[in-house]
């Protein structure tokens, strides 16, 4: 089986991280349902009606996360295809002057602005590289609140009388979306690591 | 069955390429277009991919420019190893270019092309996959639950050329032909016909080169029971609105350089437009 390409793990990660935006959907749609029950529910549902304001925060912030999260994903995809361009371009350009004359040095201007080039991309991408990196970290911490906030509706929602039911799969719904995005963010990090590591050994076996 | 409307509401709402499902059945179509990443003063072209069991072909996956936001999109339908097949209708840079990624990317994978593009196509770079000729008179690529025709459009508006026809979905990859250009932004479907003509006029009167090869191809499409017509660049056709398409080709005059050597026309290119 031969070694998968580094554009296209990141691409991989990226199309997985994408989920995460779709979960953030679905969490929107439960604080909306959220509120109309508590209100619905008046009087029953007098301590969960306070949480509703944090599922719907927690729902934006989110929603936030994931758009940045794609978007973040996306730039490291693109400067990963930009990366093998110019290594290829470079490798191209490498081999045009190790077979041209010794006197021939004009090749050698062209051949370092293209290193520069890709030297630039390089670091561009550990940037986004970086980025993301914190932006799973901010996702998970959050997605931890999101639990934080599913136990308290839990408990809330036992004291709603009629309404209980409903209160109780909306906190269900809460902790699976919470539950889904954390096993998303962990496997992206994992393939996001193999990834890296697979880009340094290639690397260091081109020398 | 179709399902338009369940492909409106799937339309993506970020920076990816925009997404379209056309067709739900055992196999599935999904267009992919308008990407909101691509340089200025590049053509925009759409891309399908036809997902099939553990079968997936690309028809035109475009050009280099592009070729990370169409990566970037498929895989969102189809794990890499599940993308088993390339088909490219002609040679040209937006159809082709890209070659050398998806070699590398898939390099087990099969590429439908024109044979008579082989020996051209490969200088885009093609060590791995491995290179499926298409005969003149067209042919089949059979996936688990479908039978794909490829359809000869030779001179509509290369030398070798072709389509592709789904009989289960009824629909038409119809390459350049059937083509409009306009914004980056526009709709994926045609909704007036009227109103979409004089954005393909120019460019069908230009890029085609034969009246006699156009009227071929189009006593050809007429034989198939085509419900959907999708083209490589613009809006995707939709019942009446092929037939309508077929009869306003077949009416208009192409090759229209030879003719008027000098004109506004010759000067006119895709990207400005």
């Amino acid at each position: 089986m031969p070694e998968q390409p580094f554009f296209v793990s990141v691409a991989t990660v990226a199309a997985g991280l994408g989920r995460v935006r779709r979960i953030a959907s679905e969490l929107s749609l439960a604080a909306v349902n959220a509120k109309v029950i508590s209100v619905r529910a008046g009087t029953q549902a007098a301590g969960f009606r306070p949480i509703t304001d944090f599922i719907d925060e927690a729902a934006r912030a989110t929603e936030k996360l994931g758009n940045a999260l794609e978007a973040g994903t996306l730039a490291v995809s693109r400067s990963a295809v930009s990366e093998r361009r110019a290594a290829d371009a470079l490798r191209r350009l490498r081999r045009a002057a190790a077979g041209a004359s010794r006197d021939e040095t004009s090749l050698e201007a062209v051949i370092d602005r293209c290193d520069a080039a890709r030297t630039a991309i390089s670091k561009s991408m550990t940037r986004s590289i970086r980025t993301l990196d914190g932006l799973l970290d901010q996702i998970s911490a959050h997605m931890m609140c999101i639990s934080v906030i599913t136990v308290q509706s839990r408990i809330e929602a036992r004291q709603a009388g009629t309404y209980r039911p409903n209160l109780e799969a909306i906190a269900a719904s809460m902790s699976s979306a919470a539950e889904q995005v954390t096993a998303i963010v962990q496997q992206s990090r994992l393939d996001l690591r193999d990834a890296l590591a697979a880009r340094v050994e290639h690397a260091r076996s081109k020398g | 069955m179709h399902s338009l409307r369940a492909s409106s509401t799937r339309e993506a709402k970020d920076k990816r390429l925009k997404t379209y499902v056309l067709y739900e059945g055992l196999h599935r179509w999904i267009a992919f277009g308008r990407d909101p990443e691509k340089p200025e003063r590049i053509i925009d072209t759409n891309q399908y991919l036809i997902r099939d069991g553990d079968r997936s072909l690309i028809l035109d996956p475009g050009g280099i420019e592009t070729f990370s936001s169409v990566l970037g999109a498929v895989i969102c339908h189809a794990r890499i190893d599940q993308i088993t097949d390339l088909f490219f209708s002609h040679q040209d840079p937006d159809v082709a270019s890209s070659l050398g990624m998806w070699d590398e990317a898939l390099p087990t994978a099969r590429l439908h092309a024109p044979w008579l593009w082989e020996g051209f196509l490969r200088h885009f770079g093609c060590n791995n996959l491995t290179y499926v000729p298409i005969p003149d008179e067209g042919g089949t690529i059979a996936l688990p639950h479908v039978k794909l025709q490829l359809v000869p459009a030779h001179y509509l508006h290369s030398s070798g050329n072709i389509h592709v026809y789904d009989p289960v979905a009824k629909i038409l990859f119809s390459g350049d032909v059937g083509a409009a250009l306009e914004a980056p932004d526009a709709p994926m479907f045609v909704d007036d016909f009227s109103a979409h003509v004089p954005k393909m006029t120019l460019f069908h009167q230009r890029w085609m080169p034969s009246n006699r090869a156009k009227n071929d191809w189009i006593a050809r499409v007429r034989k198939l029971d085509v419900e959907m017509m999708v083209p490589q660049h613009g809006r995707i056709f939709r019942g009446d609105d092929v037939k309508k398409f077929l009869d306003w080709f077949e009416a208009l005059e192409v090759g229209i350089a030879v003719r008027h050597p000098g004109s506004s026309v010759l000067a006119s290119k895709p990207a400005a437009a």
